[in-house]
C-alpha cells in the first residue's frame, strides 16, 4: 500500500475512535462569557458531563438576540445544539419556527415550573432562570439609597451614569420603566418614556454595550448608579465592591431567560437531557446559590436573605410588569430609530 | 595672477574599507576646460561627487576660489552640473526648468526671462522655451541641461559624461558646441569622462585617474607623446608596448633591447627608475626605411608582414619582429600606396624620439 | 551548409498561450470571483429590493434609507471621517515615506519596523489601546487631571476625533508603503539637479518631489479612504453609540434587527460611495499623467 493511502487510513481510523472513545457524544451549547461561564461550569456543565457522559463544547459569543439572528440566518442550523436566551426570542423562534417545541414527555422537569413564568416564554423556551432590571448604586458615593427610577435626574448624578446600548436589552426595559413612571404604558404610550430617557441620557457618561464594560465603570467609581441585572448586581456586592441594588417603588419588568433547542440542531438527545438536568432541583438550587439569579421552580430550598431579593413568580408579584414580548419585539426597530433621534445626542 | 577656481588637497575616500579615491591632488585655473578621464571605477565619478557636495571626502580639503567647502552643502556651493541623463525636470517647461536655478536665488521675474532668453541663445534653443523635456530630442535636451546649469552664473561647471547618451554624429557636433560654449562663457569646466577622444578633442588639460589615483595629467598633446606608464599609454589612443630587458642610457637616447635580441634607440628616460616597458604609437612607424622628408629614420628593423587591414584612408599592418614581438602599424594609405602582401619582409623605420621608455 | 531541420514548435507554443488556452488558464480566478464575489453581491441587490418580512419586491428600503434622516446621516459621517483619514494618513505618512525612500542610514531599516510592525499586532488590539488612552477614565484624562489642567475629562473617546485617530494608525502602513514606492520611483538625479541649483531640502520637495509624487499621493489617499470606509472594528470600539458609521449599522441591521434587505441598501450605498471617490481619483490621476510623462528624467 502506498504511503498516502496508508496515511489516509490511519487519519479515518482516528476519527473514528475519536468519535466511540467510551461512547461519549458531543453537546454543543451556546451561552455567555464572563462570572455566567464560570459558574455555568462549576455549578451545571460539570456535573451534567459526570452524569451522563457527554462531552459539552461551550461557544460564548453572542448576546441572545445575535444568536438568535445567527439561527434565523442558518435556518436553524447554527451549529449549536442549546442556546441561552430569552423569553422573546423563545417566543419569535416559535414562530417562525426556527426552534423546537419542549414537552414534558421528555423534559419531565417542565412540569415542575411556574405556569405563569412557563407561558411568557412558551413552549420553545425552557425557563431556567428569572432576573430582574435593578437599579445599582455606589454606597459610598451616594448620601441615600435612590428609591425610584426618577432618582436617576437627581442632579447629584449628573455625569455618574451610564446607559446600555439600544441593542441590550436593560435599555428596553429602562425605557419602559420610565414610560409607565411618568403615566405611559409599557408599549402603547411610550412618548413619556422618551421624553424621561432624553433627559437621563444627559445624566450619561455614555452607552456601553456588554455588562463586563458597564461593571467596569461602577467597579472604578467613575459612575455612581446604573440599570443593572439584579443577578450580578448581588455578585458584586458578594466581592465586596461597595455597591447595593434596589427594586424602585415603580417596580421592574423581569428578564426571563430560556433554554432553546434549534430545529436544526445535531444532538437533540443530549440536548433535551442537558435542559431536563439544568431544571432539575439540585440543579436549581446550585444555579440560584451561584449565579444569584431566581428560578421559575416553586419548590427549591433557596436561603431566605436570598430569597427575599429574587423573583419567585410573575403573577403574584405586583412589583414586576411584564410587557407582551411578541408586541415588544415588533416595536424595537421603531424605537430604535426613535431612541437614536431623540436620546442618544443628549449623553456627553 | 590666475586665481584657482577648483583646488583638491590631498582629497581621499573611503567606502566601507574600500579606498576609492586616494590622495588626489588638483588644481584648476580659472577658466580652464579640464578633463578627468578614466575607465570606470577610476573614482573619477566620486571625485566628481566631491566637488560637487554630494559626498564628503574622508580627508583633503576641497577649495572653491579659495574657500573651503567642506561643511558647505552642495545648494550653497554655487556650482553647476550637467548630469549624464540630464535630469530635467519633466514637469516643468524648459523655460521653467532653465529658471529654477535664478528662482531658488530670488531674482526678479524680468531678470529671469532676460537670462533664461539668453542661456537658450547660447544652447541655439531659442523658441523652444514653451516645450516640455519629453517632447525634445536627446540632443536638445542635452543643451536645456546644459542651459539651466549656467543660468544662475556657476563659478565652475561640473559636467558629467554629458555625451555619453548620445550617438556618435551627435557627440561629435556637441563636442563642438560644448568648447564653443566654454569659450564663450570663460567659465571653469570639469569634464567627467572615460571617452579618451572626448578628452582629447576638448580639454586644455586632461587628468588620467586610474584605482583612486592621478595617472597623468597635462595637455592632449603632452598626454599622447610623453604617457608616463603603461596605464596612459594604452588607455590613450592606441599603442605598442614592449617589455625592455636591457637600457643604456646616452644622453638624449638610450639603447634598449626588447624581447630577446632586437636593439632599438629610443627616447633618454625622464627620471633614474629603472625601465621596464617601451611605448611606441602605430602611426609612427613607416613602412620603408626612408622618412617623407627623405632623412634616416633612427631605427630600421626588418619584420614578417602577418596581416593586412585595409580601412581605406589607412592601412592596418601586423607586422612580426621576432618569434614573440609583433608590432602593430597605422599608415596613411593614398591613392599611389601600395599594400604590402603577407609573408612579404618589410623594412620599418622608427624616429628615436616616437620609442618612448616607460617605467611602468 | 547543411539544411537545419528547425524545430518549429516554440511559434506554435507561443500561439497556444493566446485564444482559448489564456481563457482556460484564467477559469479557475474567474470561477471563484463568481462563487464569492459576483454571486453574493447579486444575492445582495436582490435582496436590497425584498420587503423584510414578506419577501416581496419593493422600493421601501431605498426609500427608506434616502427619507429616514438616520441612514443618510451615517454616509456623510462615513464618508467625512474616510476623508479626514484619509487626508491625516497621507499627510503623517509622506514625510516617513520620504525618509524611506531616499535614506541609506541604517536608521532606514529601524523606521521600517516601526511603521509596519503595528500591523502585527492586529487591529482589534490597537484599538482597544487607544481607547484605553482616550477615555474620558483613560490615560490622557488621567494626567491632565492630576495635572489639575483640566477640572472634567476631556471629551477625546466615543466621536468622529476618536475614530479618526484609531483608523489613521490603523491605515497608517499602507499609506506609508503606497507613498514610498511612489516616491522610489522619482529619479533621485531630479533632486540632486534641483540641489545644484541652489535648493534647500524643503525647497527640493516643495518644487520637485511633492509635484512628482502626485500620483502616489492620489493612490495613498484612495488607499486611506476605502480601509476607513469599509472599516468596522475601530469605529465599532472608538465610536461608540454616539458616532455610528455605515458599517456598524449594517452590522446591527444584520445582527440585531436581523434586517437584511434595509442592510443590503445601506451596504451598496457605501459601495457606490467607494466606486464614486475611487472613480474620480483614477480620472484625476489618469489627466495629471498627461502632464507628467517620463517622470525617470529621461526621454
Amino acid at each position: 500500500m502506498g504511503t498516502k493511502r496508508c496515511f489516509a487510513l490511519i487519519l479515518s481510523a482516528a476519527f473514528v475512535t475519536q468519535a466511540n472513545v467510551a461512547g461519549a457524544e458531543t453537546l454543543v451549547l451556546n451561552s455567555y462569557g464572563g462570572p455566567y461561564e464560570a459558574i455555568i461550569q462549576e455549578r451545571i456543565i460539570k456535573p451534567f458531563e459526570e452524569r451522563h457522559g457527554i462531552d459539552v463544547v461551550y461557544d460564548a459569543v453572542g448576546s441572545a438576540q445575535q444568536d438568535y439572528a445567527k439561527i434565523k440566518a442558518t435556518n436553524g442550523r447554527p451549529g449549536f445544539d442549546v442556546a441561552v436566551m430569552t423569553a422573546s426570542q423563545s417566543l419569535q423562534g416559535c414562530k417562525d419556527g426556527l426552534l423546537e417545541k419542549l414537552a414534558v414527555a421528555e423534559i419531565p422537569n417542565l412540569a415542575s415550573l411556574s405556569p405563569g413564568l412557563s407561558s411568557a416564554a412558551g413552549p420553545c423556551g425552557a425557563v431556567h432562570e428569572v432576573q430582574y432590571l435593578s437599579l445599582l448604586y455606589r454606597t459610598d458615593k451616594l448620601t441615600s439609597a435612590p428609591v425610584s427610577w426618577a432618582d436617576l435626574l437627581d442632579p447629584q448624578l449628573t455625569g455618574k451614569i451610564i446607559l446600555p446600548t439600544f441593542q441590550n436589552i436593560m435599555a428596553v426595559y429602562l425605557l419602559e420603566m420610565m414610560s409607565l413612571s411618568n403615566g405611559g404604558d409599557l408599549i402603547d404610550n411610550i412618548d413619556p418614556g422618551f421624553d424621561a430617557m432624553a433627559k437621563v441620557s444627559a445624566q450619561s457618561v455614555g452607552f456601553e454595550q456588554s455588562s463586563a464594560i458597564l461593571e467596569s465603570y461602577v467597579r472604578d467609581g467613575s459612575v455612581w448608579a446604573m440599570p443593572f441585572w439584579n443577578g450580578r448586581a448581588q455578585l458584586l456586592v458578594d466581592e465586596g465592591v461597595p455597591v447595593d441594588y434596589i427594586r424602585p417603588r415603580e417596580g421592574t419588568i423581569p428578564l426571563i431567560a430560556t433554554l432553546n433547542i434549534p430545529v436544526g440542531a445535531a444532538n437533540k438527545d443530549a440536548a433535551v437531557k442537558f435542559i431536563d438536568f439544568f431544571l432539575e432541583k439540585s440543579s436549581q438550587e446550585g444555579w440560584v446559590t451561584g449565579y444569584r439569579v431566581g428560578s421559575a421552580r416553586t419548590d427549591i430550598d433557596v436561603p431566605a436573605e436570598l430569597q427575599r431579593r429574587q423573583v419567585q413568580s410573575v403573577a403574584g408579584d405586583k412589583s414586576l410588569h411584564l410587557p407582551d414580548l411578541m408586541l415588544l419585539q415588533a416595536k424595537l426597530p421603531e424605537w430604535a430609530e426613535r431612541w437614536e433621534r431623540d436620546v442618544v445626542p443628549h449623553a456627553n | 595672477m590666475n586665481l584657482l577656481d577648483i583646488e583638491l588637497v590631498s582629497v581621499s575616500k573611503t567606502f566601507a574599507n574600500m579606498s576609492v579615491v586616494k590622495d588626489i591632488n588638483l588644481a584648476v585655473p580659472q577658466g580652464e576646460f579640464v578633463s578627468i578621464l578614466g575607465p570606470s571605477g577610476c573614482g573619477k565619478t566620486t571625485t566628481l561627487n566631491m566637488i560637487a557636495g554630494f559626498n564628503a571626502p574622508s580627508c583633503g580639503d576641497i577649495r572653491v576660489r579659495g574657500r573651503s567647502q567642506i561643511r558647505v552643502p552642495p545648494e550653497r556651493r554655487n556650482i553647476g552640473l550637467v548630469f549624464q541623463n540630464y535630469a530635467l525636470f519633466p514637469h516643468m517647461t524648459v523655460n521653467e526648468n532653465v529658471a529654477f536655478g535664478l528662482k531658488m536665488k530670488g531674482a526678479g521675474s524680468n531678470e529671469i526671462a532676460l537670462t533664461v532668453k539668453d542661456a537658450l541663445r547660447s544652447v541655439h534653443l531659442e523658441g523652444y522655451g514653451e516645450r516640455y523635456p519629453r517632447e525634445l530630442s536627446g540632443g536638445q535636451q542635452q543643451r536645456v541641461a546644459l542651459a539651466r546649469a549656467i543660468a544662475p552664473r556657476p563659478s565652475v561647471l561640473l559636467l558629467d559624461e554629458p555625451l555619453s547618451n548620445l550617438d556618435l554624429k551627435l557627440r561629435e557636433a556637441m563636442r563642438i558646441e560644448l568648447k564653443e560654449i566654454h569659450e564663450q562663457l570663460g567659465m571653469t569646466f570639469v569634464y567627467v569622462t572615460h571617452d579618451q577622444e572626448e578628452a582629447m578633442a576638448m580639454s586644455d588639460r586632461i587628468v588620467v585617474m586610474s584605482q583612486g589615483s592621478i595617472a597623468q595629467e597635462g595637455t592632449p598633446a603632452q598626454i599622447y607623446r610623453d604617457p608616463k606608464s603603461r596605464f596612459v599609454a594604452d588607455f590613450i589612443g592606441k599603442s605598442n608596448i614592449l617589455a625592455v630587458s636591457d637600457v643604456k642610457p646616452n644622453g638624449k637616447t638610450a639603447e634598449i633591447v626588447v624581447g630577446n635580441d632586437v636593439r632599438l634607440i629610443a627616447r633618454a628616460p625622464d627620471d633614474d627608475r629603472p625601465i621596464r616597458y617601451c611605448s611606441i604609437r602605430p602611426e609612427s612607424v613607416s613602412l620603408g626605411a626612408v622618412t617623407a622628408s627623405g632623412e634616416d629614420k633612427s631605427n630600421r628593423i626588418n619584420a614578417v608582414v602577418r596581416r593586412v587591414i585595409n580601412l581605406g584612408g589607412s592601412l592596418e599592418v601586423l607586422a612580426q619582429l621576432s618569434e614573440e614581438l609583433h608590432l602593430h602599424i597605422l599608415v596613411r594609405s593614398s591613392r599611389s600606396t601600395v599594400a604590402p602582401a603577407v609573408g612579404e619582409t618589410v623594412a620599418l623605420g622608427i624616429d628615436a624620439a616616437d620609442i618612448q621608455t616607460l617605467a611602468e | 551548409m547543411s539544411s537545419l531541420a528547425l524545430d518549429s514548435s516554440p511559434p506554435r507554443t507561443r500561439r497556444r498561450f493566446t485564444g482559448w488556452f489564456s481563457y482556460l488558464a484564467l477559469s479557475p480566478s474567474l470561477v471563484v470571483l463568481a462563487i464569492f464575489f459576483a454571486l453574493p453581491m447579486g444575492i445582495m441587490i436582490g435582496m436590497s429590493f425584498a420587503d423584510p418580512q414578506t419577501l416581496s419586491p419593493t422600493l421601501d428600503n431605498y426609500h427608506r434609507f434616502l427619507t429616514d434622516g438616520l441612514s443618510l446621516a451615517g454616509f456623510c459621517r462615513t464618508a467625512i471621517m474616510s476623508l479626514l483619514v484619509a487626508v491625516c494618513v497621507t499627510a503623517l505618512g509622506y514625510p516617513v515615506a520620504y525618509f524611506l525612500a531616499r535614506s541609506r542610514t541604517r536608521w532606514r531599516a529601524v523606521v521600517f519596523a516601526l511603521a509596519l510592525s503595528p500591523e502585527l499586532a492586529g487591529v482589534v488590539l490597537r484599538t482597544y489601546g487607544w481607547l484605553i488612552i482616550l477615555e474620558d477614565r483613560g490615560f490622557i484624562n488621567d494626567v491632565l487631571l492630576y495635572l489639575g489642567l483640566i477640572a472634567s475629562p476631556l471629551p477625546l473617546s466615543k466621536n468622529l476625533f476618536a475614530v479618526v485617530v484609531g483608523l489613521t494608525h490603523v491605515v497608517l502602513p499602507f499609506g506609508i508603503l503606497s507613498l514610498m514606492t511612489s516616491i522610489q520611483g522619482i529619479d533621485p538625479n531630479l533632486e540632486r539637479a534641483a540641489q545644484m541649483l541652489g535648493a534647500s531640502r524643503l525647497s527640493v520637495i516643495r518644487f520637485i518631489v511633492l509635484p512628482l509624487s502626485v500620483p502616489g499621493i492620489v493612490s495613498s489617499m484612495l488607499i486611506a479612504f476605502t480601509m476607513a470606509a469599509s472599516a468596522y472594528a475601530t469605529p465599532a470600539l472608538l465610536g461608540g453609540a454616539g458616532f455610528k458609521v455605515l458599517a456598524t449599522m449594517i452590522y446591527e441591521q444584520v445582527l440585531f434587527y436581523i434586517n437584511w434587505p434595509f442592510a443590503s441598501v445601506m451596504a451598496i450605498s457605501l459601495l457606490v460611495m467607494m466606486l464614486a471617490i475611487s472613480f474620480a481619483g483614477v480620472r484625476y490621476e489618469s489627466r495629471r499623467r498627461l502632464r507628467t510623462a517620463g517622470a525617470k528624467g529621461d526621454n
